[in-house]
């Protein structure tokens, strides 16, 4: 292949025709095209460690389209899905866009609208995967701390003076300080906004803290 | 053929007369002279055995038809009649001619049961007790017949005979002292006259004026003339033999005729109905697809969205700078491939769209089977329902016509569908199979896993109008059993022992030589 890949674009479709036509649609367009006849044999693939997307079948029998949506949902998947159905169903798309599908498209379906939609897929796991990568990070960091330096940190993202900290943990002011310091350095961020915002990004924020000042 | 069967008894009533002679079975001697009378009332008599036997016939088969019946014996007796009548003109002594006349009687007596029996049956708008009189009374005149000293109901006593001419032969009639019970025989008669009036009468109100006039209105003058003539003869007033089988035998054509109409009529209505069940197999395959059309856009999407992607797939390899041709080869092979599955399913809706007079050709059962699925594949997918089937290694041959057949198939299996619709989504299963069962019989099978038939609906499951269904017509499985009787086939429904509902189809198998189609 001429264009090198771009990223791997997941087929699932009961009807072998459509899998090989839209497989060589996503090849000639320069993506890794795996197909599979149903959603138990996409269940049974181990996921890939690239940017990816589905291109998922409505109607099938055995699990269905938006059967397989929700058992990735439930497995805590970040996989894009770009559903294509044979027929226009309101209820099931908007369930399937609900559920967080990227885009529900009808057959046939054009090229170029197709390849854009697995664009946007491939962008979006490609995010995806980074920013769940940072928060990977943030989350080993938050590990180092001690849970003295645990609670220091809660105190400080809620905009505490190190007096006001030392006042409700009740240890020396000095002590805060000593800390915040090491908070500041496991964490690895140079201001108060930044800790703020990392402690935001794996869900610790002033509204979730145990006893909220 | 019918006409044909009449021309029998115009050559039996040549040829009788002479054989019987020749035979000594004809009472009296030949006569010098013509022969004119004894040729009449033979044709009489062998035109009217032939209509009974022919009635009869008809009778035996179809036991409900009891004017058939009826007709046959008054064709019976008015034969009796003849033969009483022609005994009577060729009698040479006083005594002969006095035991031809009892024996006259009991003919007349059954001529005027099948005659009752027959207004009962046909016309239907008689009067029962009036009917019952007639048949009454005239059982009574055979008492003063029998016993009493009398020659018959008619006569005292027969004093001679004498010679008159008739019909171009000397024939003999008798001089006698009328019996005055002969009164309550010719009473008979004309309460037979009024009651056949009465029925026509009736008829005519209730607005079949055509049978009014020919059967009431040919019965009533054959009757009047017949009665006359007796009363004329009896009395003394006319001398001339008796020849009230005549008229009778204008009765018996007037009735002939009236039941052929009827069977020809049967033979159109059923011609009509045939038409009417080509119609209503049409409007329920026509009606069908409509219920199917959603899936079957989707059974055309598929291949439409693969021609898409492989179309536009191969324009953009095609558009690299080092294109793989065998690729390319290989997008156009399958687009082509797409378009022919495309086209199969077009094929199949329109086959069964269409209106054509049924035709008789060898199919295969399993190529019936599998057209049917291409058009119930996306409706099984849609319902999460898996279809399964197995089938015969040999293609099982049948005759019948194809989209009837296919029509059978689909309809059974859309009954599946359906009753799979009551279990949880994704555990409905269809089995659906042909194997050559034993004995020259081809077996289709398709079974459900579904609630089965109600025991108190299996019993008329294929009568019209009976349904399982809360939005059914009734009219799918009814359309199936006159299709597969038609095609010489038998249907039935039973309940798995597992649960759901199990239909077997089965058609004398053909043998597998020569070609299928």
């Amino acid at each position: 292949m001429s264009v090198p890949a771009r990223g791997v674009v997941f087929i699932v479709d009961d009807d072998a025709s459509v899998r090989k036509g839209l497989g060589r649609l996503m090849r000639s367009a320069g993506y890794h095209a795996e197909t599979f006849e149903s959603a138990e044999a996409f269940l049974a693939h181990p996921p890939a460690d690239l940017p990816a997307c589905l291109i998922l079948d409505v109607m099938m029998p055995g699990l269905d389209g938006p059967a397989l949506q929700e058992r990735l949902e439930a497995a805590g998947s970040l996989l894009p899905i770009v559903f294509l159905s044979g027929h226009a169903d309101v209820p099931t798309s908007v369930r399937a866009m609900k559920h967080g599908a990227l885009d529900f498209l009808q057959k046939p379906v054009e090229d170029h609208i197709l390849l854009q939609a697995v664009e946007v897929a491939l962008e979006r796991s490609a995010r995806t995967r980074a920013e769940s990568g940072e928060i990977a990070e943030i989350r080993s960091r938050l590990e180092l701390l001690t849970p003295r330096e645990r609670e220091v940190l809660e105190q400080v993202i809620t905009g505490a003076l190190n007096k006001q900290i030392a006042a409700t943990l009740e240890i020396a002011e000095k002590t805060v300080k000593i800390h915040r310091a090491q908070v500041m350095r496991k964490m690895q961020v140079g201001s108060v906004a930044e800790l703020v915002r990392r402690a935001a990004r794996v869900g610790i924020g002033p509204d979730t803290l145990l006893f909220p000042k | 053929m019918r006409l044909r069967l009449l021309l029998l008894p115009i050559a039996f009533g040549v040829l009788l007369p002479r054989m019987a002679w020749a035979a000594g079975m004809l009472p009296g001697a030949p006569v010098a002279g013509g022969v004119g009378a004894t040729v009449l009332f033979s044709m009489i008599i062998s035109i009217c055995l032939t209509l009974a036997l022919i009635y009869g016939l008809v009778w035996l088969k179809q036991r409900d038809a009891r004017a058939n019946v009826m007709f046959s014996l008054l064709a019976i007796g008015t034969a009796g009649m003849a033969v009483g009548e022609l005994g009577m003109m060729r009698a040479v002594s006083t005594e002969a001619f006095g035991a031809v006349l009892r024996g006259y009687q009991v003919a007349v007596w059954v001529t005027i049961v099948g005659f009752v029996g027959f207004v009962r049956s046909y016309l239907k708008t008689d009067r029962v007790w009036l009917g019952g009189l007639v048949v009454g009374v005239r059982t009574l005149t055979l008492l003063p017949n029998f016993i009493g000293g009398a020659v018959s109901v008619n006569y005292r006593s027969i004093t001679s005979l004498t010679r008159t001419s008739f019909l171009g032969e000397v024939v003999s009639v008798p001089v006698g002292v009328p019996n005055p019970w002969m009164v309550l025989a010719q009473f008979s008669l004309i309460l037979l006259l009024a009651y056949i009036t009465d029925a026509a009468v009736t008829c005519w109100r209730l607005g079949d004026r055509r049978r009014a006039v020919t059967a009431g209105g040919g019965l009533m003058l054959f009757i009047f003339v017949g009665i006359m003539q007796s009363i004329l003869v009896f009395w003394g007033l006319v001398r001339m033999p008796l020849s009230a089988s005549v008229f009778f035998l204008g009765m018996v054509l007037v009735m002939g005729f009236e039941l052929s109409r009827d069977v020809l009529n049967a033979g159109a209505l059923s011609k009509e109905l045939k038409a009417q069940r080509r119609e209503l197999a049409h409007m329920s395959r026509v009606s069908a697809m409509g219920v199917l059309s959603a899936s079957i856009a989707h059974e055309l999407n598929q291949p439409l969205t693969a021609i898409l992607s492989n179309a536009q797939a191969g324009q953009r390899f095609l558009a690299a700078p080092d294109p793989d041709l065998a690729e390319v080869r290989e997008i156009l092979k399958d687009i082509a491939a797409e378009d022919v599955r495309a086209g199969n399913v077009i094929r199949g809706l329109r086959a069964m769209m269409k209106n054509e007079p049924p035709r008789r050709e060898r199919l295969d059962a399993n190529q019936i089977i599998e057209t049917v699925l291409l058009l119930l594949h996306a409706e099984s997918a849609l319902r999460n329902v898996v279809v399964q089937k197995r089938l015969a290694a040999v293609p099982p041959i049948i005759l019948g016509d194809q989209v009837q057949l296919q029509q059978v198939v689909l309809n059974l299996l859309m009954n599946a569908l359906e009753a799979t619709d009551a279990l949880p989504p994704g555990s409905g299963r269809i089995e659906v199979c042909t194997d050559a069962a034993d004995a020259g019989w081809v077996r289709i099978r398709v079974s459900d896993n579904g609630p089965g038939i109600p025991a108190e609906k299996l019993a008329g499951i294929f009568e019209p109008f009976v349904t399982t269904k809360r939005t059914g017509m009734g009219m799918g499985l009814s359309v199936c059993r006159s299709i597969v009787d038609a095609s010489g086939g038998r249907i039935r429904a039973d309940n798995n022992p597992g649960g759901g509902a199990l239909f077997t189809v089965v058609f004398p198998v053909q043998p597998s030589s020569g070609q299928a189609t």
